[in-house]
């Protein structure tokens, strides 16, 4: 037990000592919505920041973030540049929903496919919805877990903030 | 790269399909019973209101009759599925503190019923997981195959005098060591009914409440508690033989002719049971 | 201790290999990580059935821990459950490091050694995967090579042995994956066959699954060497999608299937029509002793290769949940239908706002089978059902906007449940229930919002009527409050006509939650995707902290 204790605390001691100030999308293969598979690596907006949003088909506050995002969506790309890429975690359960789901609502989004959470496990990813900002460089400056109406606000400050240092 | 990429997959594919049973029949095989003075002690822990639990009851009645002699069959009426209705079907009280006790000990409402133990062995020797101890019945008939195998390292003869009209039972247990034994080893005495007819939920029958089914080897009672009694506080050599008696007397509600009494020794630490015996009242 | 001792060296080393590295092309490596945890008190309260506990407070936790430098990925899982909570299975009791793996990747090929989870097709014959809020994880220990050989071809095998829960199953599993995207195969040669320009898409895949588990059975006759097939096909274009798998397995008599030696198969169709502000869609699924496991003694959720999730719509809301379908393994056939149409801003029925309107419809049977009396067990007619229906569901749900701030939800639901078939009980029957839910929300500024929900449940059978009321606030970024009471009003035993109500607060702050509750947990059944588990009814306070770093 003891020695178990031990192996805890060298190991957070590795997670001290090699925090890095660059911190990267893993690459990841998931799928599009039509059906081809993508490796996260090649996740890019011409040195433009990207938003990552992890959601799913039953989960009601990642709609409600999507559906409150998606009102603002053209002004965000006007100021920004942004593209959100909107992975889903629906499993073969509900797969075949997220397509009418996300063109019902008109959703602009790129929709992903992560049917197995590979991509949600190598983020880290907990609960959803879980939000990444990645600026220009593809580095996570930004993530937030759960959603409560206004938080697109505090999103776009920081999306704001990484295309522009001064207004952090 | 690619040319040891597709060697490397091309073993790949190889080890996955190179084999693939179709069984067309037949489906079973003989069983070679081996001779040994080793027997099983197989408990059956069942409950009227689990419809599942008849095939464990049958998969008993199976192995008791393809192990004639060799296996020794204790069926324990325990968990939820064992309480009673006030009236109507199911409410014969199966229940006995002894089953609550060994419910509470293996986690067998937990593990969920049907659930069986051989010997009170865990799959590998590990204790660890309660499921490697309480084996679904489709993992009995493989565990008493091994378990025969072993040697027997105590020997128990039972003797008994039993008066029929006033229900009174003498029994004189005889414990000889083959090999040495150490100082947990106790003797745990049960009293079993045999085939007694009342209501089981039953999956596998229509309707699925029956009313006259035939209950086997239902655990009535311990003579000496859950756990039996210490054979002796010191470490037992070959050779040694050790006795013990009890006298008790049959309740006038159980069918004297259909009851027997099992004797087993097991190391209380583990609860592994090393050696079982049965006598009928009788016969 | 060894295992201890080498993970530690392993985590030791890498930070500095990677400082080392810094300057060649891989840089220098990343830790990242969550972790979790929950945590309950529980208190005795004998109307709702919520027994003692002698440990008075149990927890459930685990912290993931990912390393990357470059083409290099390694990482770990450490769980913790100092007693499981309730409702979890008690076989997940003390602490271990469960997780660890290293994954290699070069060009088109990568190689993981340790853990791994991985999915076939729509996972009718594999589906490795972890929920770890039902307590269900099937990881699989060994190797997995992913391949590319070249574009659109895409291969897959792995080989091992699958987790049960601190220790591994008996079987060893074995399997092989392949799927070709004929657009991008075909557009090396054919232009037009690009995915961009052709507006549409065909893929084929196929995977192999075999397990092997010894025969020490002294009286049966059991295959060692079972193994299972799949065949896929996927159309996509811009407003049209259709996907069929297939599954055939051969022989596997377990203890699921009552130790029948038939061959089990199973069938999914899905095809659906959608364009900006319309969707249809349906499917169909026929799934026939199709039960397989690494091991064919494993019961409830051990062990699983199938995953055979129901088709039916997953509701979120607590009462259209209450009953919630769970694939037959053994035998089932289903059929599904959904309708979307949002009315546009500005038209008659769609208001100042919009109008989302959805109904689904949503159907299981039992197959139509006869018994063979013989290691057969039975035979199913294909394409009809059987007599008994295990499962229907109509419902409707409107979504309103009433105004920038004000928007309403309106849910009315008919829901037919076998909770003998489905529950694997007896002396329950059938419930037919009706389901009504409103649901408001109210914006009071850019930071502040106001939640309700009015929910009730109209049924003779099994626990009677119920209403549901919620009342949440939220200030965003940080804070939420809630208040929940679930009232058993319509129970036939007046005893049990209780209230189960409970409070909770959390506070966010980017990827870390902590949320604290009190109150009381009513027993039932907690589903994600097609698998379920049993909650008791619980009473006490929880504390749960999550963080991802």
């Amino acid at each position: 037990m003891k020695a178990k204790k031990i192996t805890l605390l060298f190991l957070f001691i590795c997670i001290v000592f090699s925090v890095n100030a660059q911190n990267k999308i893993p690459a990841v293969n998931v799928k599009t919505i039509d059906g081809a598979t993508f490796n996260t690596a090649n996740m890019v907006n011409d040195g433009k920041p990207i938003i990552i949003d992890f959601w799913a088909t039953w989960c009601k506050p990642c709609v409600q973030e999507l559906s409150a995002i998606t009102d603002l969506y053209e002004d965000w790309q006007k100021v920004t540049g942004v593209k959100i890429y909107a992975v889903s975690i629906d499993d073969a359960r509900n797969s075949a929903r997220v397509k009418p789901f996300v063109n019902t609502r008109g959703w602009e989004y790129e929709i992903l496919l992560d049917p197995n959470a590979d991509l949600k496990r190598a983020m880290n990813v907990g609960d959803i919805p879980h939000t990444f900002l990645i600026n220009g460089k593809g580095e996570i400056v930004f993530q937030h877990a759960g959603y409560a109406p206004g938080d697109e606000n505090e999103l776009y400050e920081k999306l704001l903030g990484c295309i522009n240092p001064d207004v952090k | 790269m690619k040319n040891s990429s597709l060697f490397i997959f091309g073993i790949f594919v190889a080890f996955t399909f190179a084999a693939c049973d179709e069984i067309t029949g037949p489906y079973t095989e003989e069983v070679n019973v081996t001779e040994g003075g080793r027997k099983i002690l197989l408990e059956d822990f069942t409950g009227h209101e689990c419809g599942n639990c008849p095939y464990g009851g049958l998969e008993a009645i199976k192995l008791d009759s393809i192990y004639k002699g060799r296996v020794i069959v204790v069926a324990t009426h325990c968990s939820f599925f064992a309480d009673t209705n006030k009236n109507g079907k199911f409410s014969y009280n199966f229940k006995t503190p002894v089953g609550d006790e060994l419910d509470q000990y293996f986690s067998i409402e937990t593990a969920g019923l049907p659930k069986g133990m051989v010997n009170r062995q865990a799959k590998d020797g590990d204790y660890g997981i309660f499921s490697n101890r309480l084996l679904n019945y489709t993992e009995w008939g493989s565990s008493i195959a091994m378990e025969l195998n072993k040697t027997a390292a105590v020997n128990l003869s039972l003797t008994k005098n039993y008066d029929t009209l006033n229900r009174n039972l003498n029994l004189d247990v005889e414990i000889e060591y083959l090999a040495k034994g150490n100082i947990n080893q106790q003797l745990v005495v049960y009293l079993v009914e045999d085939s007694i007819i009342n209501w089981q939920k039953w999956y596998g029958h229509i309707p699925e409440d029956v009313s006259n089914f035939a209950h086997r080897h239902v655990l009535r009672k311990s003579l000496n508690g859950t756990w039996g009694d210490r054979l002796s506080g010191s470490v037992k050599s070959a050779g040694q033989i050790i006795s013990k008696s009890f006298i008790t007397s049959i309740s006038p509600k159980y069918n004297q002719k259909h009851c027997y009494v099992v004797a087993f020794v097991q190391n209380n630490l583990t609860k592994e049971v090393l050696q079982v015996e049965e006598i009928k009242l009788m016969e | 201790m060894k295992k201890v001792l080498a993970v530690t060296l392993f985590f030791l080393t890498f930070p500095f290999l990677a400082k080392a590295q810094e300057t060649n092309k891989f840089g220098a490596g990343e830790i990242h990580g969550n972790f979790q945890m929950m945590a309950q008190n529980y208190l005795v309260d004998s109307t709702i059935g919520a027994k003692e506990v002698s440990e008075k407070i149990r927890m459930n936790s685990f912290a993931n821990l990912n390393y990357t430098n470059g083409n290099f990925k390694a990482g770990m899982r450490y769980e913790s459950y100092e007693k499981a909570l309730l409702g979890f299975d008690p076989r997940y009791n003390g602490s271990d490091i469960t997780y660890r793996y290293a994954t290699y990747t070069n060009d088109d090929l990568e190689f993981t050694i340790g853990n791994f989870y991985e999915q076939f097709g729509s996972g009718l014959i594999f589906r490795s995967y972890e929920e770890r809020g039902l307590g269900i994880d099937n990881a699989m220990d060994g190797i997995r090579v992913k391949y590319k050989p070249t574009a659109g071809v895409y291969l897959k095998s792995i080989i091992g042995k699958q987790r049960f829960y601190f220790a591994k199953g008996e079987g060893i599993v074995r399997g092989l994956d392949a799927e070709f995207n004929l657009n991008e195969i075909l557009s090396g040669f054919l232009p037009e066959f690009n995915s961009e320009k052709a507006h549409y898409t065909y893929i084929l895949g196929g995977s192999m699954v075999g397990k092997y588990q010894a025969d020490n059975d002294p009286i049966r006759i059991l295959p060692e060497n079972v193994a299972a097939f799949a065949g896929r096909f996927n159309f996509i274009s811009d407003k049209f999608n259709f996907y069929t798998e297939y599954a055939y397995k051969i022989n596997d008599p377990s203890l699921t299937n009552g130790f029948i030696y038939k061959k089990g198969e199973a069938l999914f169709v899905s095809a659906n029509y959608s364009v900006k502000g319309f969707s249809l869609s349906a499917s169909a699924k026929r799934v026939d002793n199709m039960d397989f496991r690494s091991d064919r003694n494993a019961d409830v959720n051990n062990l699983t290769m199938s995953f055979l999730p129901a088709i039916s719509k997953q509701h979120t809301y607590a009462l259209p949940a209450f009953y919630p379908y769970a694939t037959q393994p053994l035998g089932e056939i289903g059929e599904q239908f959904e309708l979307s149409y949002n009315f546009k801003k500005g038209s008659k029925l769609g208001g100042k706002y919009g109008t989302l309107v959805t109904i689904n419809f949503s159907n299981a049977n039992n197959l139509d089978t006869t018994q063979t009396g013989n290691e057969q067990g039975y035979t199913a007619a294909f394409f009809r059902k059987g007599e008994t229906l295990l499962y229907r569901d109509l419902n409707i749900e409107v979504v309103k906007k009433i105004s920038p701030k004000l928007k309403t939800t309106y849910t009315y639901m008919y829901q037919v449940f076998n909770k003998d078939r489905v529950q694997n009980v007896s002396g329950y029957g059938t419930v037919f229930a009706n389901i009504a839910v409103f649901e408001m929300q109210y914006k009071i500024n850019s930071k502040n919002t106001f939640r309700a929900e009015l929910q009730s449940m109209r049924t003779k059978q099994d626990f009677g009527d119920w209403a549901v009321a919620l009342a949440e606030y939220t200030v965003s970024p940080h804070w939420f409050f809630a208040a929940l009471d679930q009232y058993n009003y319509g129970n036939a035993i007046a005893e049990k006509r209780a209230h189960y109500y409970s409070g909770s607060f959390g506070y966010t702050k980017n990827a870390t939650r902590f949320i604290v509750g009190y109150g009381k947990q009513r027993e039932g059944y907690l589903c994600v995707g097609g698998v379920c588990r049993l909650i008791p009814a619980s009473y006490g306070l929880s504390l749960s902290i999550s963080s991802t770093f």
